[in-house]
């Protein structure tokens, strides 16, 4: 189990997040909503250690992350950032091989280049593999980002906006692929969204975020228009489908 | 919903020929590695035969093995220069291929640092203030005598003091990459000013002996130099190359590379300050010898890709070989006269870089 717990963090001299208190469980996904500068991926960065916390504590079972080293940290989290807008040109097995940085400690065994095989195989993307990087779709690369992400065999993995510029069997591909990891592997996924039927067809758990608080959390009842309306301002309908809610303008 | 049967964690490997082809593509690229070794090599034998007295093969190698009447040319006076050449131009291309990937910047060379114009306002110092450049003149000739190791501390000084304020502020200001690029430019410019105001002051003989010393030239280096030289630079491969995981992490950027346990300021303050020491070293024995560095990662890069595992050895090996036949050539072309290596750096770097980026565009 993760737990954040009462967590203040931010920049410099400013504080993003504040008193942050949430609990992630393993073999669910959690979607991760909120309006732009809501204080997402500075939460995301928080848990993965990349800022610290000005007060508060992030657990990751027993251990506190602060109390981690960075390899010790990169073995149980992976992290895929919001996405940049260049990429090195190297090929797509070495971007994937990459993630096993932190099991490497001089060169990469068979054992490292046997996962990454696996990878690729499991998304689908053997075609690729010796392809280079910059001369992929924004959906490739993506899925390549999203392996290496999973060849880091984390505890926790941490996508902020994965499947954004994705189309539409893109999206849901990767959505798939990502829980079918987290349900085998008995991961504690945490996935922003800006989608939110996106969110509730494939998340179990909610959080929403509003200026660096918690605005609500839990299951999909929380999705719901008074909660959007608090958060985004906005009026949404809600209709049920097929056994599915979708909210919509 | 729909579940993919994806396999439970530790479901057992099947084989699926990836691996094996991605073995074989680091075997094929080990393979380069191998013949710019042989290229190194014969780039040093051509070396040593070219210079003012051509001296053929076989008599180089004779004289390598027995004691002869070419002995006192080739131990002291050929062989220091090639020595020279292959340590300076592996010093100049390692640094570059680091330099580059700290700064995300493919612009980025040794002297984006302020190093050339620290180590010339330096070496201006020495010249003229202190006075290290004694004229005579002799009839129409005149003769700059240097005080050689006051000139020397004072460019290596210059360097130091110039990379030294980069570095604090990357240290103390937490600055971005770009934010060091564009202060190396601005204390190069500042450390260009100074020169020239000290030129400016002084006398015509000063002048060309500080414009005569910028001209890099791989001529002044003997065993000490590059005993100090040497040991450095081997010294900061072996850091560089213990890195290259975190080099090829890094070029991702800063939250991937810190995602995957990188200490990325760490990374890029140990990078600057080691770069900075072995090019400040060459650049104060040898003077300034351009393009180099900003070069020879690149044309690495195009031939085997962008991993640091082999960049760094190759960008160092390539920096070497090109050094010395650009040497060589600077020996030869206008022999007994001797070139400036720093011209033919250039001469030969630009269009040699020029059809690479073309090739691989049309590729
Ligand atoms: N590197 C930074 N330095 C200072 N402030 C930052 C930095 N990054 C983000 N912020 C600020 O922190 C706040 C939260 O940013 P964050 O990136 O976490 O938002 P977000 O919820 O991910 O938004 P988006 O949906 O646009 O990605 C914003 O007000 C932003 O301006
Ligand atoms: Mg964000």
């Amino acid at each position: 189990m993760l737990k954040v717990e009462h967590l203040f963090a931010g920049y410099d001299s400013k504080i993003v997040l504040k008193d942050i208190s949430l609990q992630f469980h393993r073999g669910t996904v959690t979607a991760l909503l909120g309006p732009n500068g809501s204080g997402k991926s500075t939460l995301l960065k928080a848990i993965d250690g990349l800022i610290k916390p000005d007060n508060g504590a992030i657990i990751l079972d027993t251990m506190n992350i602060d109390a981690m080293t960075k390899n010790d940290i990169a073995q149980s989290i992976a992290y895929l950032p919001q996405s940049g807008n260049s990429y090195p040109s190297c090929n797509v097995f070495e971007s994937i091989l990459l993630g096993r940085k932190p099991y490497i400690s001089f060169e990469p065994t068979k054992h490292d280049m046997e996962i990454v095989e696996k990878t690729i195989n499991n998304f689908n993307i053997d075609s690729l593999a010796f392809r280079t990087i910059n001369q992929l779709s924004g959906g490739e690369i993506q899925k390549v980002l999203i392996a290496r992400a999973i060849v880091q065999e984390p505890e926790v993995l941490l996508l902020d906006e994965p499947i954004n510029h994705l189309d539409i069997k893109n999206q849901i591909e990767i959505l798939q692929i990502i829980r079918c990891y987290t349900i085998n592997y008995n991961l504690i996924t945490v996935i922003v969204f800006h989608d939110i039927n996106r969110a509730l067809q494939y998340a179990d758990k909610f959080v929403v975020l509003k200026e660096g608080y918690v605005y609500s959390e839990g299951d999909s009842k929380i999705v719901n228009p008074e909660i959007m309306k608090g958060v985004y301002d906005i009026d949404l309908d809600c209709i049920e489908y097929k056994g599915r809610k979708l909210l919509f303008v | 919903m729909a579940k993919l049967n994806l396999p439970m964690r530790g479901s057992p490997y099947i084989k699926s020929g990836l691996m094996q082809q991605y073995l074989q593509l680091l075997y094929a690229k080990a393979g380069i590695g191998f013949l710019f070794l042989l290229c190194l090599g014969a780039a040093f034998l051509f070396s040593l035969t070219a210079g003012s007295l051509h001296i053929p093969f076989d008599k180089i190698i004779t004289t390598l093995f027995w004691q002869n009447d070419l002995s006192y040319v080739i131990y002291n006076i050929r062989l220091p220069r090639s020595v020279a050449a292959v340590i300076a131009g592996a010093s100049l291309g390692v640094s570059g291929c680091v330099i580059q990937n700290i700064l995300k910047n493919p612009l980025a060379s040794p002297f984006t640092l302020g190093i050339s114009h620290g180590a010339a306002f330096g070496a201006s110092v020495a010249i003229i203030g202190l006075g290290a450049g004694i004229t005579h003149s002799c009839g129409n000739e005149s003769v700059s005598v240097f005080n050689v190791y006051m000139v020397v501390f004072a460019a290596f000084t210059g360097a130091i003091a110039a990379v030294s304020i980069i570095l604090l502020l990357a240290l103390v200001k937490k600055v971005s990459p770009e934010a060091i690029v564009l202060a190396g430019v601005a204390m190069s410019s500042l450390f260009g000013a100074s020169t020239m105001a000290l030129q400016y002051f002084a006398t015509d003989f000063q002048v060309s002996a500080t414009i005569f010393w910028t001209f890099g030239d791989i001529g002044k280096a003997g065993w000490v130099e590059n005993l100090i030289m040497g040991i450095c630079f081997l010294a900061c491969l072996v850091y560089f190359y213990v890195q290259r995981w975190n080099y090829n992490a890094l070029l991702w950027g800063d939250d991937v590379a810190k995602g995957l346990g990188v200490n990325s300021a760490s990374l890029r303050l140990m990078g600057m300050l080691l770069c900075a020491l072995i090019v400040s070293l060459c650049t104060a024995f040898l003077g300034i010898i351009g393009f180099v560095g900003l070069i020879a990662p690149h044309i690495v890069r195009m031939i085997i890709g962008n991993d640091y595992r082999f960049l760094i050895p190759y960008s160092a090996l390539f920096g070497a070989v090109f050094l010395l036949v650009s040497d060589s050539i600077a020996k030869m072309i206008l022999s007994p006269v001797i070139l400036p290596v720093g011209i033919i750096t250039s001469f030969l770097g630009a269009p040699m870089f020029f059809y690479l980026l073309v090739k691989r565009s049309t590729l």
